[in-house]
């Protein structure tokens, strides 16, 4: 769903938390270069030595899957009732027992509906009390229980469901909150994303593992080379994580980076995969009267990991997707061609898919067995589609 | 007598006049002598179309209310494309209303440190019932629309509310309205495109007033 908050930040907003993506300017200009640096630099782009882990998309499109559905059911309409309306959805997962839950961005709601499309309730809403959600990042269904975690700003709400109800149990301040909503889930631990600009790179990681509890066990991942702290805040925002629970690993992409990492629950690399037909879009550093800013170039014809990574079963599965130009009144950019890989969580062995849905603009961001379940604003408004393919 | 002569016979008074001319030019470039004044010509914009225009009447009764967020150091909302927008979702919300029986007013935010810059901003969108600016996020009116209304901290942005000033027998003299949140659209894309399909509402959210129908 990156993608879609991508197209949102590209297209349309000057929004606190993500000018990140199109300017940042820091504090820390001692550290601050005369000259322009594009990023990623060439040492942070890994290369494969073995084609086993490269994994590229078939020319002509075609993958191994299909997209021939049994059924399609839709969350989302132009105008209806409330529930029913989606302002934008910017994460999404699913219980694997027949709920799926959505973020929405605009409404600051975590919302449930069964794989019918129909509405169950609301995990949580907007306001400022106890439980209630100020500027949700993102959220996280629990494996095996009726949990469900929702990040919020410098907190984690945890909910449980108790039939078509859902009851705040605690509010958690971890010693690293989440700085992009990424978390997920395995084994009776969760993980979250985070990198703490202050501190110099050397010294952290970006990868932060926790009890049920909100008790901070270890940290691992690299966070991008490089010197200055405001480049490397700038990719560990935009890093998405997985956990496959049956072979207890942890899968993590980083947008501008072609590549997918493996991790065991300890934190050791188990496997690295390479996307030689991703095609980068480079993040210009510069300085000016003594700033430093970085801003996305945002090029037609490059690609944009989406926050598509999940794992179902003994995978991963994670999508890229190329951006092309529009025209039209306001102009911009939108989304064109999208690709999809299986990886499997134990080997790192995956194999290409094919697109990410059966429509242009169309991206799976979750699958549950049978059923895949995609974004779109196609039919011109929000939607979630389920398909099923019992 | 030619031309030339004149010059050649006035030449003193011609350099006096160039020297003075320049001089006075440079010094007004410069900035660094104030009473000279400025002189600014310009062609009036030609408007021809007909905007949103405030009832000015007492509040009382339900009304749906227009938020529009914007700021003079977005470049979204400095759109050109943007103020034809949100004159369009005026109107259309305003008919929206009235088929409802409903008032409607529109609040302009501009989320801007300096107030004169909110204003300037602001006074690109046409007619307003109320506008806020000044102290950026901190200030009242993006105070009230981000935090009290939880929504996200974007702009442009059209947040959409409404108020019942119904009072019952038993209330206070003052009537106390009550508000609820009904929609939010964010973003110069979104707005268009809201647009496009009609500005729809939840059509539940009224029913916290009970018995109010549909907008």
């Amino acid at each position: 769903m990156n993608l879609i908050l991508h197209k949102f930040a590209t297209n349309f907003q000057c929004w606190s938390r993500f000018l990140t993506v199109v300017f940042f300017c820091t504090l820390f200009q001692g550290t601050g270069r005369a000259q322009t640096v594009m990023h990623p630099t060439k040492e942070n782009i890994p290369i494969s030595s073995d084609p086993r882990f490269e994994l590229r998309h078939e020319v002509d499109g075609t993958g191994v899957w299909h997209w021939d559905s049994s059924s399609i059911s839709e969350i989302g309409v132009n105008e209806g009732d409330a529930s029913q309306m989606i302002g934008l959805v910017f994460d999404l997962e699913t219980d694997r027992k027949g709920t799926v839950y959505y973020l929405d961005m605009i409404h600051s709601e975590v919302r449930a509906y069964d794989y019918e499309g129909d509405w169950i309730g609301n995990v949580a809403n907007s306001g400022s009390g106890p439980g209630e959600l100020e500027s949700p990042l993102g959220l996280l269904v629990v494996p095996d229980s009726n949990q469900i975690i929702i990040a919020d700003q410098f907190t984690n709400h945890v909910f449980e469901r108790n039939e078509a109800t859902f009851e705040l149990v605690s509010t958690q301040h971890p010693k690293y909150p989440s700085s992009n909503g990424q978390l997920c889930a395995m084994n009776g631990h969760y993980y979250l994303v985070f990198y703490d600009m202050t501190t110099p790179a050397s010294e952290q990681k970006i990868i932060h593992k926790y009890t049920l509890d909100g008790e901070w066990l270890t940290s691992f991942g690299e966070p991008y080379v490089y010197h200055d702290p405001l480049s490397v805040s700038e990719f560990a925002s935009d890093t998405f994580i997985a956990c496959n629970s049956t072979h207890q690993t942890i899968a993590v992409v980083t947008n501008q980076i072609p590549a997918m990492t493996g991790y065991s629950d300890q934190g050791k690399q188990l496997w690295q995969v390479t996307f030689p037909d991703y095609r980068i879009d480079r993040l210009k550093e510069y300085v000016k009267n003594g700033v430093t800013y970085i801003s996305a170039m945002y090029e037609a014809g490059t690609s944009i990991f989406s926050r598509s990574l999940f794992s179902d079963g003994e995978y991963f599965y994670v999508t890229y997707v190329f951006r092309e130009k529009v025209f039209g009144l306001l102009g911009g950019l939108d989304f064109s061609e999208s690709h999809t890989f299986m990886v499997n969580a134990h080997s790192g062995i995956g194999v290409y898919l094919g697109a990410a849905g059966p429509e242009i603009g169309e991206v799976l961001v979750a699958i549950d067995g049978e059923y895949r379940f995609t974004v779109t604003e196609n039919s011109g408004f929000p939607q979630i589609r389920i398909h099923s393919f019992r | 007598m030619g031309l030339g002569s004149v010059v050649s016979n006035n030449r003193w008074w011609f350099l006096s006049a160039c020297v003075l001319i320049t001089s006075f030019f440079v010094l007004g470039i410069s900035g660094k002598f104030q009473l000279i004044p400025i002189v600014e010509v310009y062609w009036p914009e030609k408007s021809t179309e007909i905007g949103y225009v405030p009832s000015y009447e007492k509040a009382s009764g339900k009304e749906l209310v227009m938020v529009f967020i914007g700021s003079s150091a977005c470049a979204y909302s400095n759109h050109e494309a943007l103020p034809k927008l949100i004159e369009d979702a005026k109107l259309k919300l305003q008919r929206k209303s009235a088929e409802q029986g409903w008032a409607f007013n529109v609040i302009g935010v501009s989320v801007d440190w300096r107030t004169s810059d909110g204003v300037a901003h602001l006074s690109r969108f046409g007619h307003f019932d109320e506008i806020m600016t000044g102290r950026k996020w901190h200030g009242t009116g993006a105070d009230i629309y981000s935090r009290k209304f939880p929504g996200i901290n974007a702009t442009p942005q059209i947040f959409v509310f409404a108020r019942d000033y119904t009072q019952n027998a038993e209330e206070a003299i003052a009537p106390a309205p009550k508000e609820i949140s009904i929609y939010r659209v964010v973003g110069l894309l979104p707005i268009e495109n809201w647009l496009k399909r009609g500005c729809p509402l939840p059509q539940d959210a009224p029913q916290v007033f009970s018995g109010t129908g549909t907008i």
